[in-house]
């Protein structure tokens, strides 16, 4: 009997065809777009982001780093990187407000869909609101290692810094946010 | 993590998405190896010094590295490398036009070159605002040059009750910018008659004076030194300011009436439903023509 194993991010990179890439958007594409939106706080974004990561993963593959066989932690760089130059209109996002209908009665599984992305989309911008107060290199770190769950040492190794630097930026990060979040209930009460 | 710092929960791409997000990655497979990697880069990192406004003609500012900056404030004004932005623009618009309802209110207006009110370029990107009588399309894209990609979004919607009126002297209606709290920043949208200046404060000191024609108005930002806390500012023809917009946070947190009452804009409200609105509460919408 032969077991056929998937293949391997590293095969799938090394193999450098379509098929191939077309199978690491399959494995990663998730990956990829819920760490654009958390970057970006907008779902619609978010798909644009993850479009231009795969193609600039493509175009820029001499450069990959894979880590450990992974090529997501290089990946989510990538989209880090694109989502700096893909923050698009948020007239996009107020005019998909406009247009969200009415609550149907019977609560059709569409319209729950859109309004529980717009619900996402105003958590992330009032979480965002706080992460964007925080030094550049301290939040992508914070996004890549908390959010995206992006191990430190890989995260050293993609990001081209020691494994101590990356610790110390999302440490620094909680702590700011810590403060930030301390201050803003007490400006609450 | 505490609570309050935990993102929402991760979602699967929407169906139709993921088809259209993979063959446009997949797109990029066709295209041949670029030859100077991280040449994008510097092209779009190009500081450009110079904002002319007011002036007849398209603004077209040569600088170092290749990279350019123009402003126009009608299809007159195009140059030859916004005239091919426009023309992607149109495309696109004649899809969505295809794509969407039949009702007036949602069907995307149809837009031509004559509709054209302002079109800005800095390095490969570009935005245009379009304006009709049945309501208005933006259209921010990335035309690159050497890896020949078409990238962009465009947002529309129908006028509805809103065409001669604004939300305040000033509606932004697209607003881009390189870095995701700043940096070099475009903008682009509608002014009240009694907005005579508009003037982006980058929030260190410096300025960009956005164009102004037939209640348009067209801003790209000198230098990539604007801010998170960066203000919009409106002044009126006795250099009175009328209003200070965040740059990078213009929801309307108020409502507009027109003069007979009518609540012609809401506040923004991402709840399933919006709560009702006292059209007492709000403020005077703004006349707006063209």
């Amino acid at each position: 009997m032969r077991i056929q194993t998937p293949a391997t991010d590293t095969e799938l990179w090394t193999a450098g065809d379509a098929a191939a890439f077309g199978q690491l958007f399959e494995r990663h594409a998730r990956a990829v777009y819920n760490h654009a939106f958390r970057l970006c706080g907008s779902w619609s974004v978010a798909e644009d982001v993850t479009q231009t990561t795969f193609a600039t993963a493509w175009r820029r593959r001499r450069d990959a780093r894979l880590v450990d066989g992974s090529v997501l932690p290089w990946l989510l760089v990538v989209a880090t990187n694109s989502a700096r130059t893909e923050h698009r209109s948020r007239r996009r996002w107020q005019a998909l407000l406009r247009r969200v209908p009415p609550e149907p009665e019977g609560a059709p599984d569409l319209a729950d869909d859109v309004a529980d992305r717009l619900r996402d989309e105003q958590r992330m911008r009032e979480l965002l609101a706080l992460v964007r107060k925080l030094p550049r290199a301290e939040r992508e770190a914070l996004a890549l290692c908390v959010w995206s769950g992006v191990a430190y040492p890989q995260a050293a190794i993609t990001l081209g810094v020691t494994e101590g630097a990356v610790r110390s930026r999302v440490s620094r990060a909680r702590a700011r946010l810590a403060r930030m979040v301390a201050t803003q209930t007490e400006e609450q009460r | 993590m505490n609570d309050i710092l935990q993102p929402p929960t991760e979602r699967d791409l929407p169906a139709g998405g993921a088809d259209r997000i993979r063959a446009g990655a997949l797109a990029a497979l066709a295209e041949p190896e670029p030859r100077h990697t991280g040449r994008r880069v510097a092209v779009v990192a190009a500081v450009v010094t110079t904002v002319a406004a007011g002036v007849g003609g398209a603004a077209l500012w040569p600088a170092g590295g290749g990279s350019t900056q123009a402003l126009a404030m009608s299809a007159a004004e195009l140059p030859p490398e916004l005239r091919t932005a426009a023309e992607q623009c149109l495309s696109w618009n004649h899809d969505q036009v295809a794509r969407t309802g039949i009702e007036p209110l949602d069907r995307a207006p149809e837009v031509t070159l004559d509709d054209l009110a302002v079109a800005t370029r800095r390095g490969d990107k570009s935005a245009m605002l379009f304006l009709t009588a049945a309501g208005y399309f933006t259209c921010d894209l990335t035309l690159g040059r050497w890896w020949r990609e078409k990238t962009g979004s465009t947002n529309w919607d129908a006028w509805g009750d809103r065409r001669g009126w604004l939300p305040g002297p000033v509606e932004a209606l697209s607003v881009s910018s390189s870095d995701i709290d700043g940096g070099e920043v475009m903008a682009i949208g509608r002014v009240s008659a009694r907005v005579r200046r508009l003037v982006l404060e980058h929030g260190d000191g410096r300025t960009t004076e956005a164009r102004l024609q037939d209640g348009a108005f067209g801003l790209i930002s000198t230098g990539s030194s604007v801010r998170e806390d960066a203000r919009l500012v409106s002044y009126d023809a006795d250099g009175n300011v009328l209003d200070r917009l965040r740059f990078f946070d213009m929801r309307l947190d108020r409502c507009y009436v027109d003069p007979a009452g009518k609540v012609v804009y809401r506040a923004e409200y991402a709840g399933k439903q919006p709560p009702p609105v006292d059209p007492a509460t709000c403020l005077p919408a703004e006349a707006w023509r063209r």
